[in-house]
């Protein structure tokens, strides 16, 4: 195998971890965003000045 | 772990920062001349439901940013290892998992983080195609 193909294949591999790693990443901010949506109708039922956490 | 925590290891810990006025909503601004940011994993604060609006608002509006920058960076990824996997496949064809398994037993102790990189790429590759 020459040179050049490892290079190919270590930056598929590079690729692939940085898809993986983004993939993690985004499926936290993806639960996140659900727990804020909930907090927003929460919110909507609370009394105005009222104080909440 | 000791449960002994000098004062100054602690502030270490829990320091991470100075914040910046613009990233707190002015009516929730500390009078500091100079904030400093603590880390509160897992805190609760009592606030007004207005200003709870608005940091709901604004994590949202991050939040938001953040999943667009990732699913993008996502994409740009994919697009590139399907160029790649094509000069590789135009290369390589299907000896692809022979040449690995061949490969990586040749290089079992000669050169270890090559075939390490070399699992990672077949790995990479099964996982594009599924």
């Amino acid at each position: 195998m020459s040179f050049e193909d490892q290079k190919l294949i270590n930056a598929f591999s590079r690729l692939n971890n940085r898809r993986s790693d983004a993939e993690d990443d985004l499926k936290k901010q993806e639960r996140e965003k659900e727990a804020l949506e909930e907090v927003s109708l929460e919110l909507e039922l609370v009394d105005e000045d009222e104080e909440v956490l | 772990m000791s449960p002994r925590v000098s004062a100054q290891e602690a502030k270490n810990d829990m320091l991470i920062g100075q914040t910046s006025h613009t990233e707190i909503p002015p009516s929730l601004s500390f009078s500091s001349p100079r904030p400093l940011r603590y880390k509160l994993p897992d805190t609760f604060i009592h606030v007004k439901q207005s200003d709870a609006l608005t940091l709901l608002e604004r994590d949202t509006a991050r939040i938001d940013e953040e999943i667009e920058r990732l699913k993008q960076h996502i994409d740009e990824s994919e697009e590139e290892m399907k160029r790649l996997k094509v000069l590789l496949y135009g290369k390589f064809g299907n000896n692809i998992s022979e040449w690995r398994a061949r490969r990586t037993r040749r290089d079992r102790l000669a050169d270890v983080s090559l075939a390490r990189a070399h699992n990672r790429f077949g790995e990479g590759l099964r996982r594009h195609e599924s």
